[in-house]
Order: structure tokens, then C-alpha cells, then sequence
């Protein structure tokens, strides 16, 4: 079931949160359990015959938990490391054995068939495993079955620690509806949707033909490859930031507070800054269970070098088996090693408004060549594409044009057919354009939604709230009548059925 | 304002445009998949649904099936059931009707005919070789739906894609197109003469096709892929296997194409695939010969032939005019010998005529 589906908005949810807060009456345990059974329906929506994976997990997980927490620590240790490996098998064997069969076979990998979820619900017990065994927290089985499978965060995170939402959980002030919180839940929610209908799949359009024909091995012009780019890294942020608003929003309308995932991470200034304020809880995970262990930044820079790349081609790794993935990794690694000797050459001098106009550029840029790499099918059609972006491209003479999208401008002579097809060729368009301009403006100048509602929980290590905002939310009539009008407008456009970028990996 | 009194109105608010929504789709239900009578004109039909409510309503009496797109809107079930020598024949044309629509719908008439006396005697099943491969329009868009009976779909589903669906447009064009209907029908009690608004001019609508870049750009994305074909020739495999294995009479017939779709398409790739469509089942080409594709006055729009042409295939088919040497019968040679083939019957149906006899038109 998806967030953007009306099944879910109007039937799921509100049956959902009826029976959560019914089953308190009886006990924070039955609304814990009752949660847990309805975020298992909500999962079996999708796939009936996985269902059987989260529960064995939840149960295997929790047996564990509990064996590390009774036992001597060096045992515990033993108990930790069973229950670590065996969520990376379940996720290998899963996610991983056919990309790695096929290395040693030789041939193209076939299609994942990976158990939705998978991923996220992984990261979240392993990082319940190690917080077991650091601090042995102890919780009744229903409490840790709704922590993990709770709906808002099961499918795409964010990665919630037991520490965030588990003291939440046992906590029974949590289970009463809190008006506050429904209302600012409500404005979140409905801006995610918004985020997601209305700009995020709308740029999907202008993004796949650019990408499907290098894939389908044809030339691409150096403004398409550029556009193309620049339209899939904001579709990703606007899907998935949108798909993360969302679950912020549903969390408040349990009461229950999530951490965010996302802090406007289009104006950072820096690539170090960018992953303080993209994908929050992964970065967050990659940094306490890859980074540090393997040494972090406390054995001299060469080392930390080392274990930045190991760690980014950890995190490309997790989004999926493919060449892809790792390369994009391994090009943050790169990306983020270069950021951290440009600080140490530089000192902690505050840049200047020119600096940091440039390091936001090349921020930005770096970060759309890395989401060419993400985007594509396999490294032949990254590579078309990143030639075609240096101008390498080798476009036909006389290609044909977009007219699907262009007919319009070129008939009422707003641009020429000679412009459009010696500049964006078959593939690009002048309304993509507009449209991904237009999509650009709004991640750079509108405030975030979390900077809008003034929603704190789980904070980036970085300074990147803007002060005084006109437009900040409170419990208002022009809110309300704003917040149904993106609503309606969402709604409209719900018809068509569109899956959160982040379902797949 | 409180905390309580903005969510009650964001909640009123969205449950109110939801269950403003379900009262709109069904009170208008412009796709007609309700049955819903307040409001008559529809203008987005989900023709799948409709051809089967059609049949159910006729399962007893219904011995022969006309299977086709759009296309075959203006072939009359007159001259259809006469040509075929039934009694009961019955239209399962829809717009982009494919293969994949008419296999799951033959299946569910077969099932049902068996408890019936009055069984399936002959299909009729027009192809279109310009779209033969294509990405299917089946279950492709909320008019092409096909309805839960014949498909794997649950029907809850089915009813709840329909109930929730937010079409403002279709909403607004089913009350317009009843408003004018009704003056239109008003107009006409009053001075006898019927209002002709609303009719495609043949040359308007080929009006837009001439545009080099519509046609490039409908080359480019309508090009020479047919990502789809194989399974589309195991779906008429399918189809022929099940007119012959209950004893269906089963004639095939290629729909004939204008001159700048053929052009797009590419002759050989047309005459190729229909070469390949008559390996599975023989059948009549209208395009081995272009006698119309140039010719406008044969045709309604950009696609489809006008009553004219239809009633000159069906001469040809079966027998009964006159032959122009228009629409070969091809695959003959490869036919079993079995219940399926295009052979002379009853009817009249009958093979190619002489090349030099009088065009039914001028008749």
C-alpha cells in the first residue's frame, strides 16, 4: 500500500488510528499490538507471501536481543555477531546472491526480486542488536514488534534507533491523541504528497527518455545528459523527501515523533554539508555502524580517506546490486575525501559569500553527475551519459524532436525547431527545462517543510535553518484553507498510480 | 484557531472532496461501468465492460461475435450475420480492442455458452496490423479496464479504481454532452431538422496528421518496436486453438490502412507481420492492395474506414459483391483443414473473385 494511494489515505489510516487509540483504552500493550498486526497488513498489501519474512525476523531479532541482554558481555558479544550476520545473510541472499552468482558466472544479473523492506527493516534491527549490547535495553516483545514494523517508517525509513522511537513506545502519555500534533502531522503529510504528486512525478516524465535512450544505447546532446541529470536528482529528493515528510506526518498522528530525513540538502555548501542533510537517518547509520567501527577520522587522513570510501561504497552498496550503485558510492567516497583535504588546506577561515556560492555549484553539480550514475541501468549507459554531459556526446545532425512536449512552444514561435533540435535533440525539451527550473527554484527557496513547521526531532549536525520565515506554519485559517487547496490539487492528481523511488532499494 | 478546530477542518475537508468524488463517479459514471441512468450520455465508456454487460444481456440467443477495435464500428451486424448465416450476432468491438482484450473475453463466452443451448457458431476477428505488437491498451487506462469476470482482478478493486477515480473533465463533459443533448433533442421536436454538431469532417481530422512534425513525431514514437509481439501471437495462437477446439467458426480479417499510416508503418513491415498473423490462422488483407488508402472518401477520420469500405470487405469476405481484386486471402496454404479456415459456407463466404468485376460501390 502506498502513502499516495486513496486506499491508504482514506481507508487504512483512519481505520488504523481509530483502533490504535480504541486498543489504549485496554492498554499501551493491545495499541502496541494492534499497530503491529495493522502495519503487518499494511505489508502483506503488497506481497502476501512475504509476510512471513518481518515476522520471523521481528521474532528471531527479539529472541536475540534478549539472549545479549541476559548474558556475560563476552558471550552477549558472540550473540551479537550471530544476529548481525544473520540479517546480512537474509539481506544478501536476498538483495545480493544473483549480482554476485553472476559475477562468477559471467552473465547480466536478472531482475531483484527483494522482499519490500528489506533493506530499512535490516539497518533498524541491527541497529537495535548493537544498542542491545552497548546499553541492554529491555522491552516486551510487542513494544519492539511495533518499533520495527511500525507503518509510517517500515517501507523507506527513516532508519529509526531504538533509543528515538522505543522510549516513545513504552511510554503511555504517547498513546492519547495529541490535537497539536494531528494538526502539524496533517500539514506535513499533505506537504510530502504534494511534494511527491505534484513536482516529483511530474519531472519523472522528462527524466526517462533521456535515460532509456542512452540505456537503449543511442546518443544523448550535452544539455539533455545535463537536464536529465539535474530533473532525476530533484525527483529523487522531492519523491523521497516527500515519501519521508509523509512518515513524519503519520508518525505525529500517532504521537509518536520521527527523526527527519531530509534538511533542504540542495542548498549546502559543501558535499560533507549535503550528506549532513541528505538521506539523515542512513548517513547517520553508515557513520555509527561502517565508519566508526572500521577507525573513523582517528587514525590520520590517509586512513579516514580510506574508511570515507569504504563507508560511501557501503551506502551505494545497500541501494542496490549493481555496478551502479558502487561506483556512485565509491564517487561520493572520492567527492568527500577531496571535501575534507580541502578543509584541512583551507583551516576553519568562514568562506566568503563568492566561496560559498561556489562550493554550493560545484556541490550541486557533483551531486547530479553521482545521480547519473545512480540512475542508470548499468555503467555503459552512465558512461554515454557522462560523456554527453563533458561534451562527448555525438548527437545525429538531424535529430528528430521532442514534439510531445514542445509542439506547443514551437508553433506559437516561442523557440525555434532549429534550437531545440540542435540544442536539446530527441530527448530533452524546453517544457523539461522550464519544468526542472521551476522544480530547482522551489528546493532552493521554498523553506523546507520541516523548517515550515518548526519540527526538530532528530537534527542534522548542521546549521542549516533559515530565521525569520515569513511563511511559517501555525494552526491557522489561511494554513488550513493553503494546506486543503495542496491537498485538493494532490488529490486530483492521485489517479495515476506512482511508486516512491526509494520502494526499490 | 485551535490545534483541533484545523485538523477537524483538514479532515472534513478531504473526506469531503473524497466522498464528493465516489457520489460524482457514480451518479455521472462516465466510464458506465455503475449502470447508473441519471445521466445518459457518457463520453469515456469503458467499451470492455460494456461488451460483456452486452453479451450477458443476450447469452442465450447469441451465436456469432464480431471481435475488433474501433475499426470495426461501422462493419454491420446485418450484413455480418448474413454473410456468417447466423441469427444472432453481437458486436465485441472497442476502442484498441487487441488480442489481449479478446482472448479473455472469448474464454469467459466459451465457459458460459456451454451451459447454454444455443451455442457459439462463428467469431469474426478484425486485426489491426498497425498496432499487432504494440504496448497493450488492455488494462492500460481506466476505460480499458477489463471488467472483473474475465480478468484475474478482484472485483473490489475493479469497483474501487472506478468509485475513486478524480475526473473532473469527464465529470464536466458528461453533463455538458447530456445538456446538449436534451436542447439538441428539444431543437429537433420543435423544427424537424437534426442538429449535426458534433460530427467529424474527414478533413479536419486529417487535418493534424499532416503536420511533419506531429508525423515525426509520431514515427518516433510509434517506431518499428513491438515490444509485445510475441505475446500477442501466442494470445491468437490461444484464440484460434479455442474457436477450433469448440467448434467455432473463426474468420480473420486485416483492417485496411490509410495511406500516411501505412507510410509511417513502412509497407514491408506491415506486409511482413500480416505475413506472419497468416501463419497463425488464415485470413483477408486489405493492405496487400491498397485499393483505399489513398482515397479519403473512404474514410472518417485519420484511422477508420467509413460504412462504404465496411460494406465492401464484408462483400468480399463473403462473397457477395463484387470483387475489386481487394483483400487477398492469405495463409490458405497453411490452414489444417480444420473448422477455422475462411472456406465457403452457407453464408456465402467465398474465395478471392476475379479481379476485373464491378466495385461494390458502383454498383
Amino acid at each position: 500500500m502506498l502513502f499516495n494511494s486513496l486506499e491508504f489515505i482514506f481507508v487504512f489510516l483512519p481505520i488504523a488510528l481509530a483502533v490504535h487509540f480504541l486498543a489504549a483504552g485496554h492498554g499501551i500493550r493491545a495499541a502496541a499490538t494492534v499497530t503491529t498486526l495493522s502495519s503487518l497488513f499494511f505489508y502483506a498489501w503488497w506481497k502476501p507471501s512475504f509476510l512471513p519474512l518481518p515476522v520471523l525476523s521481528i521474532t528471531f531479532n527479539f529472541l536475540l536481543a534478549g539472549l545479549i541482554t541476559r548474558t556475560q558481555r563476552d558471550r552477549a558479544r558472540w550473540w551479537l555477531i550471530l544476529g548481525v550476520t544473520a540479517n546480512l545473510l537474509v539481506l544478501g541472499y536476498f538483495k545480493y546472491s544473483d549480482f554476485l552468482l553472476s559475477i562468477l558466472e559471467q552473465r547480466s544479473p536478472g531482475s531483484p526480486n527483494v522482499p519490500l523492506a528489506l533493506s530499512f527493516t535490516t539497518f533498524v534491527q541491527i541497529a537495535f542488536l548493537v544498542e542491545c549490547y552497548r546499553k541492554a535495553p529491555t522491552t516486551p516483545l510487542p513494544f519492539y514488534a511495533m518499533f520495527v514494523s511500525f507503518f509510517p517508517h517500515l517501507i523507506a525509513g527513516p532508519i529509526v534507533r531504538w533509543s528515538e522511537l522505543g522510549p516513545q513506545i513504552a511510554d503511555k502519555d504517547h498513546y492519547r491523541p495529541d490535537w497539536d500534533n494531528i494538526a502539524k502531522g496533517l500539514t506535513i503529510f499533505c506537504l510530502g504528497i504534494a511534494k511527491k504528486v505534484l513536482i516529483a512525478d511530474k519531472l519523472a516524465v522528462f527524466v526517462a527518455p533521456v535515460f532509456d535512450a542512452a540505456s537503449a544505447g543511442e546518443s544523448v546532446s550535452a544539455v539533455a545528459a545535463w537536464g536529465g541529470s539535474i530533473a532525476y536528482s530533484l525527483q529523487l529528493y522531492f519523491d523521497f523527501s516527500g515519501y519521508s515528510d509523509m512518515a513524519v506526518g503519520l508518525g505525529l498522528l500517532f504521537n509518536f515523533r520521527l527523526p527527519i530525513n531530509f534538511a533542504a540538502p540542495f542548498r549546502s555548501t559543501s558535499i560533507i554539508d549535503l550528506w549532513r542533510r541528505w538521506h539523515i537517518s542512513l548517513s547517520r547509520f553508515l557513520r555509527d555502524f561502517v565508519y566508526v567501527p572500521l577507525g573513523g577520522n582517528g587514525s590520520g587522513p590517509l586512513r579516514r580517506s580510506l574508511n570515507l570510501i569504504v563507508t560511501m561504497v557501503v551506502g551505494g552498496f545497500w541501494h542496490g546490486a549493481n555496478w551502479t550503485f558502487i561506483c556512485w558510492g565509491a564517487f561520493h567516497g572520492i567527492l568527500l575525501t577531496a571535501n575534507h583535504l580541502w578543509r584541512s588546506l583551507r583551516g576553519e577561515r568562514e568562506a566568503s559569500a563568492a566561496g560559498r556560492f561556489v562550493g554550493w555549484f560545484l556541490t550541486f553539480a557533483a551531486f547530479a553527475v553521482g545521480m547519473t550514475m545512480f540512475r542508470s541501468a548499468d555503467l555503459a549507459t552512465s558512461g554515454r551519459l557522462l560523456q554527453a554531459m563533458v561534451g562527448f556526446g555525438h548527437a545525429p545532425e538531424n535529430p528528430p524532436v521532442m514534439v510531445g512536449f514542445d509542439f506547443w512552444v514551437m508553433e506559437k514561435g516561442f523557440v525555434t525547431e532549429a534550437f531545440v533540435r540542435n540544442w536539446l535533440g530527441s530527448y530533452w525539451s524546453v517544457v523539461g527545462s522550464l519544468a526542472t527550473m521551476v522544480a530547482f527554484a522551489i528546493a532552493i527557496a521554498v523553506p523546507d517543510t520541516m523548517e515550515l513547521v518548526d519540527y526538530r526531532e532528530g537534527e542534522p549536525r548542521s546549521n542549516w535553518r533559515r530565521s525569520g520565515s515569513p511563511l511559517r506554519w501555525s494552526p491557522s485559517p489561511a494554513w488550513a484553507l493553503a494546506v486543503l487547496a495542496l491537498f485538493g490539487v494532490a488529490f486530483a492528481n492521485l489517479g495515476s498510480f506512482s511508486e516512491f523511488l526509494y520502494y526499490q532499494f | 484557531m485551535t490545534s483541533r478546530a484545523f485538523a477537524i477542518v483538514l479532515i472534513g475537508g478531504a473526506f469531503s472532496l473524497f466522498i464528493s468524488t465516489l457520489a460524482a463517479n457514480v451518479i455521472l459514471d462516465p466510464e458506465q461501468v455503475f449502470g447508473t441512468g441519471l445521466y445518459s450520455h457518457k463520453v469515456n465508456i469503458n467499451e470492455r465492460v460494456r461488451r460483456l454487460r452486452q453479451y450477458q444481456q443476450q447469452a442465450e440467443s447469441v451465436d456469432g461475435l464480431l471481435f475488433s477495435s474501433s475499426r470495426g464500428n461501422l462493419l454491420d451486424p446485418g450484413l455480418l450475420a448474413k454473410g456468417m448465416g447466423l441469427s444472432h450476432f453481437a458486436s465485441a468491438s472497442m476502442s484498441y480492442g487487441m488480442v489481449s482484450d479478446y482472448v479473455p473475453l472469448l474464454e469467459y463466452i466459451v465457459r458460459d455458452k456451454a451451459t447454454r443451448p444455443i451455442k457459439l457458431k462463428h467469431v469474426f476477428l478484425l486485426l489491426d496490423v498497425d498496432f499487432f505488437g504494440r504496448p497493450s491498451w488492455t488494462n492500460s487506462n481506466i476505460n480499458s479496464f477489463l471488467p472483473p469476470e474475465i480478468s484475474d482482478e478482484s472485483a473490489a478493486r475493479f469497483w474501487w479504481r472506478y468509485l475513486t477515480a478524480f475526473q473532473y473533465r469527464l465529470w464536466r463533459d458528461v453533463i455538458r454532452a447530456d445538456h446538449r443533448r436534451k436542447e439538441q433533442a428539444r431543437a429537433a421536436a420543435d423544427s424537424g431538422v437534426v442538429d449535426a454538431r458534433g460530427q467529424i469532417d474527414p478533413a479536419e481530422a486529417m487535418e493534424g496528421v499532416r503536420s511533419p512534425l506531429v508525423q515525426q513525431e509520431y514515427r518516433r514514437g510509434w517506431n518499428a518496436v513491438r515490444p509485445d509481439l510475441d505475446r500477442q501471437l501466442a494470445l491468437l495462437q490461444r484464440l484460434v486453438a479455442l474457436c477450433r477446439d469448440n467448434q467455432i467458426r473463426l474468420t480473420v480479417a486485416i483492417s485496411p490502412l490509410q495511406a500516411w499510416n501505412l507510410d509511417l508503418n513502412g509497407p514491408a513491415e506491415i506486409d511482413a507481420l500480416t505475413e506472419r498473423l497468416s501463419r497463425v490462422t488464415p485470413l483477408f488483407d486489405f493492405n496487400a492492395v491498397p485499393f483505399i488508402a489513398d482515397k479519403n472518401e473512404y474514410w472518417l477520420d485519420n484511422s477508420h474506414f467509413d460504412q462504404k469500405a465496411a460494406a465492401m470487405m464484408l462483400a468480399r469476405i463473403f462473397g457477395t459483391g463484387a470483387d475489386i481484386g481487394w483483400g487477398e486471402l492469405r495463409g490458405a496454404e497453411n490452414d489444417d483443414g480444420r473448422s477455422v479456415s475462411p472456406r465457403p459456407t452457407e453464408g456465402g463466404m467465398a474465395a478471392p473473385r476475379a479481379m476485373n468485376e464491378t466495385p461494390l460501390e458502383a454498383r
